[in-house]
């Protein structure tokens, strides 16, 4: 049974490496971009996958950490050629101190993975030591999510408030920017390392303890284990992964807002999820690859009417197929493949008994 | 030492204005098995929560090991050595029957021994002989979900066996089981925990007279007697609160 599941998994996995590996030889350039973008979501959703899908925290404040990542890196683009106009506009002359250290790119690089973990530990430490779960949880990361995109509306002077920030490159080696299929084999090359090592995490005891944290958490206790120091691990982990997406997110996109960091994101990702499948390997990226391209096809088509349909198809896969997309084909391959080395086992007895059968004839 | 796992005293706790327990000393024998009985609402189950740490006391010690355990954490008193099973059977469904019984494994409790352990030849023998002591040697890749509601009792007593606790605390090993299942549990416990100290709560007479070696009864969270089955069963008060249908009849 095991190796049919495991089967599945690293069939999907494999192919849709190589169709995402190839898009780039047969695509135009727009397309290219839209799915480099749609690859970054699907970082993103891998990122939530390890709290909600795997430790059974909804989290709706994601984007965040998004947030953070992607402005860290948005903020050192915009400070190279000294002070931006974002700035200057409201007569500040100089760099302040607390953002020098992003005038160094990798700097910034190191600190969009750091400064999200950060805040994402002592987040979950408040949290999780003071044993707040269930909606209680989605509800502080919700009102966290609005909190952000306030702060980052309203700090206009150094964040470029609404307008967000613009015109920032794609990913610059020495001056020039990187070509586009170049940017794009990048983070395909990231999320497939990302996709690796959630699977790897979630091999290990750790990912058993943490699976079984979101079977019945009282009971994992029993056991000796203290629930809040995993769940502040794995949502410390998530949130550098999230940091991750959001800062590949900036030059790909080439602009970063406020809309990308609040309420909306953070809710997309769980759309994106709960279609795909939470808790499975697969399913969150085949999830906001999906979905991602459905909206941009059906915006194409029908302008007006697509968001209408897209919402019928989330309410009807929530409704009927509650393990998303791919958990509910998972599923249905280890039914079947148990049933299968059930029927095995069974005609091995049987013709076992044929052959006593025959034997004791034989003797009779 | 005194010779004693578990003690307590002035083991008081409320809810509200009820005393669940009230006063309680009592005190365990390393190496006993010992039986709680009790009417509904006797204070049974608060006393292992009591024990356990799910619940915390109102006032009053409880000294396991010759250590003041009063107030810890669930996962401390798990950590020295206390390990539980509940009532209905609390196994993790959507995990198979062997990573139930892995994550139930003593010694990775920490984020980081949790990230690093690599499970070697000794935690897969003491694997597979768990599996064959409680029987589920062939359904081990099956998730926990699909057995039968015996099987699950009997996972959740091979997690205790993974668990290697000194002091166990079973309330209702047998519930919902036949009466052949409910026999070779008794066996079970009888032969696999021996050398660890048990405390079970039981309802099921012809269990409780199958494996008990001293009996404690409890009655309004209060202790009512103490002793053998055959004294208990002989006892006045213990005739008059608990089993008055039995002697009615």
């Amino acid at each position: 049974m095991r190796l049919y599941n495991q089967r599945i998994d690293n069939v999907l996995a494999v192919v849709t490496l190589i169709f995402l590996a190839v898009f780039p030889l047969l695509a135009s350039d727009f397309r290219v971009e839209l799915m480099g973008k749609f690859l970054v979501y699907a970082l993103f959703a891998l990122s939530l996958n390890l709290v909600w899908g795997y430790t059974g925290l909804l989290s709706l404040g994601h984007a965040v950490f998004f947030g953070l990542g992607g402005y860290m890196l948005g903020l050192a683009y915009s400070l190279q050629n000294g002070v931006p106009p974002f700035m200057s506009r409201f007569g500040i002359e100089e760099i302040p101190l607390v953002m020098r250290p992003l005038e160094s790119v990798p700097l910034a690089l190191l600190l969009g993975i750091l400064v999200p973990g950060v805040v994402a530990g002592l987040i979950g430490y408040f949290i999780f030591t003071s044993k707040v779960s269930g909606t209680y949880f989605s509800i502080i990361t919700l009102a966290l999510a609005m909190l952000f995109e306030m702060f980052v509306v309203n700090m206009q002077a150094y964040t470029g408030g609404f307008n967000g920030l613009m015109g920032l490159p794609r990913f610059p080696v020495n001056g020039e920017p990187l070509p586009l299929t170049t940017y794009y084999f990048i983070v395909l090359g990231v999320t497939a390392l990302a996709y690796l090592f959630t699977k790897w995490l979630m091999e290990t005891h750790f990912g058993k303890v943490v699976k079984s944290i979101r079977e019945h958490e009282s009971r994992i206790q029993f056991f000796g284990y203290n629930p809040a120091r995993f769940k502040i691990f794995v949502f410390t982990v998530s949130g550098m992964l999230a940091g991750l997406s959001g800062m590949l997110y900036v030059p790909m996109n080439g602009f970063i807002s406020p809309q990308d960091v609040g309420v909306v994101m953070s809710t997309s990702v769980v759309v994106w999820l709960a279609i795909g499948g939470r808790g499975t390997l697969m399913g969150p990226v085949l999830g906001a690859l999906a979905v991602n391209w459905l909206s941009n096809l059906l915006s194409e088509q029908y302008p007006t009417l697509w968001q209408l349909f897209l919402g019928a198809v989330v309410v009807l896969i929530v409704l009927f197929l509650p393990n998303g997309l791919y958990g509910t084909l998972e599923h249905w391959w280890k039914e079947r493949s148990l049933h299968r080395a059930e029927k095995e086992t069974k005609a091995v007895l049987l013709t076992e008994s044929k052959v006593d059968l025959k034997k004791a004839r034989w003797r009779a | 030492m005194s010779g004693y796992i578990l003690e307590t005293e002035g083991l008081t706790v409320q809810f509200g204005g009820f005393q669940a327990i009230s006063n309680l000393d009592f005190r365990v024998k390393k190496g006993e098995l010992r039986v709680i009985l009790g009417p509904n609402g006797a204070g049974k189950t608060t006393l292992m929560d009591l024990i356990t740490g799910k619940t915390k006391p109102t006032s009053g010690t409880i000294r396991y090991d010759g250590k003041d355990i009063t107030g810890l954490e669930p996962y401390e008193t798990a950590r020295l050595g206390i390990g539980r099973k509940f009532q209905n059977p609390h196994v993790f469904d959507k995990m198979t029957v062997l990573e139930n019984l892995e994550v139930a494994f003593r010694g990775y409790h920490r984020v980081f021994s949790a990230l690093f352990y690599r499970k070697n030849a000794e935690i897969k023998d003491r694997m597979a002989e768990i599996l064959s002591v409680i029987n589920l040697k062939d359904k081990a890749e099956q998730l926990a979900a699909n057995l039968s509601h015996g099987e699950r009792q009997w996972l959740e007593i091979g997690m205790l066996l993974a668990q290697d606790p000194q002091l166990i605390i079973l309330d209702e090993p047998t519930a919902g089981m036949t009466a052949e299942e409910t026999c070779k549990t008794g066996e079970l416990i009888q032969s696999v925990f021996r050398g660890r100290t048990a405390i079970v709560v039981e309802h099921d007479m012809a269990f409780v007279r199958q494996i008990a070696q001293v009996v404690t009864v409890l009655h309004q969270g209060k202790l009512l007697a103490e002793g053998t089955l055959a004294e208990i069963e002989n006892n006045p008060k213990v005739q008059e609160v608990y089993l008055k249908g039995d002697v009615d009849a």
